[in-house]
């Protein structure tokens, strides 16, 4: 029983929730702190009556204009209900996220003043509303509980919890004495950001601080393109592409459709050229190390080492130099002999690439040396692609140095004590930043070092001030867009915690008021439509000019050393630098090609593999002078021999609870290859590394083929895919449109008894085109997010029991050295003859009148007899509750503002499935009831549909003549897998048409 | 004919004078009251029976502690996975109904068909089917993911007026199982009330006397009652002879109504009923081979009774391989490659070695009862019976599990590996079954006294009347 003696007389609270607050006992203050951080006494606990009222004008202001600062009703309910607005209706807000200095365009779907769903905008001229994995998954990065809610300032082993008001005098005395010297000891150390308003407030520190130096840098960065172009044209360019005007491309070990920054907007523009019915079709080669989901979409892929794409291209200049391609300089290659595989390829290449001309284009990946850049450009230019396939934009980012010279220059000045100030904002350079710099000593080293960060990672670890970040959703901002038009980020929540973003602490730095909106503001030039450019989420006409300047001659270079075995380093496509590690359904999300999920691995070729005596899930250690990591092995096909890829942004140590965390004891997800990065290297690859085998396994979690499939298995594989996915080449097409409609034959399907017709009313049904999918995994992540479906975690996944709705199934098939990759995004097909539907004994699955697989989860008791009867394995069972977390602990109560209200979250115990987003068929019917009209087709989209960046699923009423899934499913390309059962599935595939070059074929 | 029992004299006839008898030994009526009531009338049982028993309680303990770990954790405690979303909760429910069916088979079929041997064994043989239907009954009660409202599989009427869906194979297991399970219990039972009577008139103790006295439902031994009895019971066989063919049909239902290659074929309520009775044989001679030797009434379960089970074995033995091979010559015939890639893969994929351990127990283990020395050797029998036990819990191992692992789209197919719960609560009910089975020989008559003195020699003395 608390005592009843006040312990203050201060607080003259005349109600009381609690005796224990009656008494103002210490448990209740450190209650009230944990259960709302915001109350945290050693935060700001100046909230008097003149600021409330301050911040409540401001809020209503702001929620007429821009509708961003709703959470505040929750304070207090609406006097007057603003214009317009339905309670349990949500409202969709143009945003924007920022990602390597590139943003893109997003629209947020706000229920009652929280943000659930993050879409693309369909406004948007460049993704007509696709997205990547990272935008959806987004969200759940602002509701992570281990977010960073609070400052603190580390003295030695101390952590001393700070308000920011400490933090913004600390900053002021640290600005007023760097001013002494025109801040030459401060160092700025950011984010890539291709923010306006960012370069306004660097501008106007510099112009404050003459000496400050505002060092750029991004792990994964297209700097090495930028000096490429440099080369080339003499200033900083940006290429940008145009895919559906080429007839040829060529991606040197460029993930061109995938991890691009223009990858939705190719995914695309190549979708678009990969329809048989609509003309002809675009052929792509890829020349890379590892399997890209651009080399798994392509007509021809080769492999090669990523030290020898340097040789390649020069080969191939050479080769078109003598086709009498002109403007290619005069040196002829004399490198290295390929095999003949590699030779007929160069040969193929440069005679396609002559006929394309204009409609001809080469890319280059991020990871390539500039010098590669500069000579595809230069080919690009020579083939009269310019203008046409590719046009380059003037980019104004001054003259900074690329991002990892940079940062050498930063560890050389903290080396030499210059550095008394160093403010981090946003990053995570100690755990990113090539090893040898050793950054993490130096950062220690530094007498004031402060960090922004959304998390307390390893670099905020080692600084002396930690200060937490707004999320992306929480504050304005800015940023160029693929296109280089200006993209508007508005905030749709509150910050969650008592947080600042970028733009402000700058602003602090000057001296000057925090508010990232002002800033934003500051930098929109164009007058008089701020409102509509904020509802757009685009500045109108902000694109980047087209430079239109001369290309300089390229001296040769000196040959990349190729040099034994490579280890070639890539993002990855789930935790992207490490920035998304705590990010559960990014972590859950199964590679494109190795199904692998909650780790990366080492990826070596089937060749190789057998030469070091290793298979999948043996420890390996991967040496390079005195550098080495030790991690799994993963066998992949396809992987060219002699190269060993692995992908970056795992091992963290400070991610959080998900993606590991030592000071919790949370193993981290994956292996850190940091240690193998090197300063010195321009490219992302490294020669003459050495692999040991280490005698122990690593238990890798994949969500197709946990298990080595054995011959008998493999052969059934063998037999059956063909029927599964059906393809053919672009020949075969024209010569019988409809072959996919006879690869299986079966008796008539005929009925015992009168089935239901569906005749009236509507008749949904999905079309997904196996041609367009490229395996990327979005939609799966759309669909996770709008339809709640939980995390099961590692161990859940090598058991067999993750909960994904929509699930990409990749096939190889041929050769398993140089295979052929093929996807099929599986999501229930709601068969008309349902097969699960009929074994229910509870009839908790059951059709309604327009065809659609329900799931009743009140009448479900999991029986799991439909999962079992269902031949595509679409079901999905509660075996655990997977909220558990979210409904007990009261850390993860964060979480349950993510859940979309609109889908009920499953218990434990009952079956789960796809129900072709019913929630949003019903939100739209309801819509065109109330306003007496029908349907219009188009208006509802699933969630993987919406999301999907090559527009592969069509979703619609197939009673309604006119709807383009109807159309699709008249298409001479559709057919039903598994059709022969009889089972009518209302989803049909559209065969998968290859476009290889006749004179490859054999080899392709 | 009055009574089968009873007054069948000339086949009765028949057995006394041509045939060995098959109670052995010079017996009395009394002689046979003794043994059987001499067992459970004992003050306390051996320490062996009490070791033994102490023993089966902690594994029927450590069934119903991962029970309501099951209740509070959920199902996922188990190994079960997509695509094995059944998978030992489902092979023991199959495993445990099909050694059921013996009881039912020796109670009824062989009653109507005038298998006099049977009366020794019966009783035997009808507890056991209880307490598999127990054991059973169990699996489907907590497999489901909510079992709290597992009562939702019954057509009570409710205020939604929702009824549960008829076309579903598994509410047609409901009813097969809970009509078999009701059916076996009153048919045990009935069958038990003279010989609960006599236990009632020997009891010493008051509470024996109540006890039993209660259960002998006032039997007094006279004529119209045994007129009755005898009718009822003719009845009753004549109610569970259906029961035996049709309890298993409808659980290989269950798989065959499915369109799960492996599961869906026509010839598995016959191929499933045959393997019920092997099973159930195997486990009617584990259990009676050490029980009459260590309760001494080897005179009234002879080797001949126990050769005539074997025989059985030896039959359905053979049917059950010729069902494993028709069902390869099918899906070859059949020209489905769904299916003919599921048996070849239960035969050489991954679970081959279920799949030829089951061979090995069910086709080839009781071959060796061709025999005559191995069919009465009771070490032999009990090896091939342990044999066939494994077998046949492999053999529903091998439909359910290895069908499931790989059927249609290899993106789905999986592996599954049990989990420490799984073994566990088999174990468990093993457990049950036995305890229920010793507390059966410590308190009930394990031989049907009544029937056996009806077909002792002295019995028809007379001769006709």
């Amino acid at each position: 029983m608390p005592s009843l003696n006040k312990k203050s007389d201060s607080s003259n609270k005349a109600y009381w929730r609690s005796l224990s607050e009656f008494a103002d006992e210490p448990e209740f203050q450190d209650f009230l702190a944990r259960e709302f951080p915001s109350s945290d006494p050693s935060s700001p606990g100046t909230f008097d009556r003149r600021r409330f009222i301050q911040l409540m004008g401001a809020s209503l202001a702001l929620a007429s204009g821009t509708a961003c600062r709703w959470p505040e009703e929750k304070i207090l309910p609406f006097a007057r209900t603003p214009a317009g607005y339905v309670h349990g209706v949500p409202k969709r807000y143009a945003t924007a996220s920022h990602m390597g200095g590139v943003a893109s365009s997003l629209v947020a779907t706000v229920y009652e003043g929280r943000p659930v769903k993050i879409e693309g905008n369909p406004s948007d001229p460049l993704t007509g509303g696709g997205t990547d994995a990272y935008a959806q998954a987004s969200i759940l990065g602002m509701y992570d509980p281990d977010r960073s809610r609070t400052l603190h300032e580390r003295r030695g082993n101390n952590v001393v919890a700070k308000t920011w008001q400490d933090f913004r005098e600390a900053l002021k005395l640290q600005m007023l004495t760097a001013s002494a010297d025109a801040g030459a000891g401060v160092r700025l150390l950011v984010e890539a950001s291709s923010s306006p308003a960012r370069a306004d407030l660097l501008q106007r520190l510099k112009a404050k601080y003459a000496k400050l130096q505002v060092v750029e840098y991004e792990s994964i960065s297209w700097d090495n393109q930028r000096a490429g172009l440099k080369r080339l044209f003499g200033r900083s360019v940006q290429p940008i592409y145009a895919l559906n005007k080429a007839d040829t491309i060529l991606c040197l070990d460029d993930d061109l459709l995938a991890l691009h920054p223009g990858g939705v907007a190719h995914s695309v523009q190549f979708a678009s050229r990969r329809k048989p019915e609509s003309g002809g079709m675009v052929r792509l080669y890829a020349v890379e190390s590892r399997v890209s989901q651009t080399g798994a979409a392509a007509d021809h892929r080769l492999q090669l080492k990523s030290a020898k794409i340097q040789d390649f291209v020069l080969a191939l200049r050479s080769e078109l130099g003598k086709l009498g391609v002109a403007g290619l300089g005069t040196g002829s290659f004399s490198g290295t002999k390929f095999d003949a595989p590699t030779e007929k390829m160069i040969k193929v290449l440069a005679k396609e690439l002559n006929v394309s001309k204009a409609k001809a284009l080469i890319t280059v990946g991020a990871g390539q040396p500039s010098y590669v850049h500069a000579v595809a450009h230069q080919i690009n230019v020579a083939l009269g692609a310019r203008g046409n396939t590719v046009s380059y934009h003037a980019v104004d980012d001054g003259d900074r140095p690329s991002h990892r010279e940079a940062l050498i220059a930063l560890a050389k000045d903290m080396d030499a004590s210059l550095v008394k100030t160093l403010i981090i904002v946003g990053g995570n350079p100690v755990y990113d930043a090539p090893a040898d710099l050793g950054l993490g000593n130096l950062i220690k080293s530094v007498p004031f070092a402060a960090r922004l960060g959304i998390y307390e990672d390893e670099t905020s670890a080692l600084c002396g001030w930690h200060v937490p970040r707004s999320h992306e959703l929480e504050a304005w901002g800015d940023g160029r867009g693929y296109d280089g038009s200006v993209l508007l980020a508005q905030p749709t929540i509150n910050p969650l915690y008592d947080t600042k973003n970028d733009l402000e602490i700058l602003q602090m730095m000057l001296g000057e008021a925090e508010s990232s909106e002002t800033a934003v503001r500051a930098a929109f030039k164009t007058p008089g439509d701020w409102r509509k450019s904020v509802h757009d989420g685009r500045v109108a006409n902000s694109a980047l000019a087209v430079f239109t300047g001369p290309v300089s001659e390229l001296p040769a270079e000196q040959a990349v050393v190729a040099d034994g075995m490579e280890l070639a380093l890539f993002p990855s496509s789930s935790v992207y630098d490490g920035r998304f590690a705590n990010n559960g359904w990014l972590q859950e999300l199964p590679d494109f090609a190795t199904k692998m999920v909650w780790d990366n691995a080492a990826l070596m070729a089937v060749a190789t593999a057998a030469e070091l005596h290793v298979k999948s899930g043996d420890m390996v250690r991967i040496k390079r002078g005195d550098r080495k990591i030790d991690m799994p092995v993963y066998v992949m096909p396809g992987q060219c021999p002699g190269s060993i890829a692995v992908a970056r942004g795992y091992g963290r140590t400070h991610a959080g609870h998900i993606g590991g965390l030592k000071s919790a004891d949370v193993a981290s997800a994956g292996f850190d290859v940091g240690p193998m990065v090197v300063s010195a290297v321009e490219g992302n690859f490294f020669g003459g590394i050495t692999i040991e085998k280490l005698g122990k396994t690593y238990p890798i979690a994949t969500t197709q083929d946990q298990f080595a499939i054995d011959t008998v298995g493999q052969k059934g594989i063998a037999e059956r895919v063909g029927e599964l996915i059906r393809s053919a080449t672009l020949d075969e097409y024209r010569k019988q449109p409809d072959f996919a409609q006879h690869k299986v034959h079966h008796p008539p399907l005929t009925s015992l008894w009168n089935e239901h017709k569906y005749d009236e009313g509507h008749r949904w049904g999905m079309a997904i085109d196996l041609n367009a999918c490229t395996g990327c995994g979005t939609c799966v992540v759309a669909c996770q997010a709008e339809n709640n479906i939980p995390v099961v975690g590692k161990e859940r996944v090598m058991q067999g029991r993750v909960m994904h709705w929509i699930r990409i199934d990749r096939y190889f098939a041929g050769d398993p050295t140089d295979p052929r990759i093929v996807h099929q995004p599986v999501t229930c097909m709601h068969c008309e003859l349902a097969p699960c539907e009929q074994v229910c004994p509870v009839a908790a699955t059951v059709h309604s009148a327009e065809g659609l697989s329900d799931m009743a989860y009140n009448r479900c008791i999991g029986t799991r007899y439909c999962a079992n009867n269902c031949p595509y394995k679409v079901r999905r069972f509660n075996y655990f509750n997977y909220n558990k977390k979210i409904d007990n602990d009261p850390k993860h109560a964060v979480e349950r503002l993510k859940f979309n209200p609109e889908v009920t979250v499953r218990h434990r115990g009952v079956m789960e499935k796809c129900s072709f987003c019913v929630q949003r068929i019903r939100n739209v019917s309801t819509v065109a009831k109330t306003e007496r009209r029908a349907l219009i087709d188009g208006d509802i989209k699933t969630a993987c549909q919406q999301a999907c960046p090559s527009g592969a699923i069509s979703f619609g009423d197939l009673n309604d003549p006119k709807s383009v899934v109807r159309a699709d499913h008249g298409n001479a390309r559709a057919y039903a897998m598994l059709g022969e059962l009889n089972i009518k599935p209302r989803t049909r595939f559209l065969a998968k048409i290859t476009n290889p070059n006749p004179e490859l074929n054999g080899d392709g | 004919m009055n009574t089968v029992a009873l007054n069948s004299h000339a086949s009765a006839l028949l057995e006394a004078t041509e045939r060995p008898h098959l109670v052995q030994g010079e017996q009395t009526f009394s002689a046979v009251t003794e043994t059987v009531c001499g067992i459970a009338e004992r003050p306390t049982a051996p320490p062996g029976f009490w070791w033994l028993f102490g023993f089966t309680a902690c594994l029927t303990g450590l069934l119903f502690t991962l029970i309501g770990y099951l209740i509070v954790t959920g199902v996922g405690v188990w190994g079960n996975r997509s695509p094995v979303f059944w998978a030992w909760d489902i092979v023991n429910f199959v495993f445990w109904v099909g050694i059921g069916h013996a009881g039912t088979l020796i109670s009824a079929i062989l009653f109507l068909l005038r298998q006099k041997w049977r009366t020794s064994i019966n009783r035997f043989a009808e507890a056991m089917t209880i307490f598999a239907v127990i054991c059973a009954a169990l699996f489907p009660g907590v497999h489901v993911g909510r079992i709290w409202l597992a009562y939702w599989l019954f057509p009570l009427p409710n205020q939604m007026s929702m009824w549960p869906n008829f076309r579903s194979p598994l509410l047609w297991d409901v009813f097969a199982v809970g009509t078999y399970a009701s059916v076996s219990l009153l048919f045990w039972y009935m069958g038990m009330i003279p010989d609960l009577a006599t236990f009632r008139d020997r009891a010493k103790t008051h509470t024996k006397k109540f006890v039993y006295g209660i259960f002998a439902l006032g039997w007094r031994g006279s004529n119209r009652q045994w007129h009755r009895y005898e009718r009822a019971y003719l009845l009753l066989a004549a109610i569970s002879t259906p029961l035996v063919l049709s309890v298993h049909s409808v659980v290989s239902f269950d798989f065959a109504v499915s369109q799960v290659p492996g599961w869906h074929t026509t010839i598995f309520p016959p191929y499933f009923v045959a393997g019920a009775i092997f099973g159930g044989f195997a486990m009617v001679i584990l259990l009676v081979v050490p029980a009459r030797a260590y309760f001494g009434f080897k005179h009234l379960v002879t080797t001949r009774h126990l050769e005539n089970m074997n025989k059985v074995i030896l039959a359905t033995g053979c049917m059950v391989g010729y069902a494993y091979a028709v069902e390869f010559f099918v899906a070859w015939y059949g020209g489905n490659g769904y299916e003919r890639f599921a048996f070849m893969n239960r035969a050489l994929g991954p679970y081959a070695w279920a799949y030829w351990i089951m061979i090995s127990c069910n086709v080839i283990s009781p071959q060796l009862f061709w025999s005559r020395r191995a069919r009465t050797s009771p070490i032999m029998m009990w090896i091939v019976g342990l044999f066939v036990t494994i077998g046949m819990w492999f053999e529903r191992f091998v439909i359910v599990v290895t069908s499931l692992s790989r059927d249609y789209l290899p993106g789905s197919w999986g592996y599954f590996e049990p989990t420490l719960v799984d073994f566990g609560m088999f174990a468990g009910s093993c457990g049950l079954f036995l305890t229920l089975f010793l507390l059966f020989c410590r308190f009930l008559p394990m031989i049907a006294m009544a029937e056996v003195k009806a077909i002792m020699p002295q019995a028809h003395a007379h001769g006709d009347h």
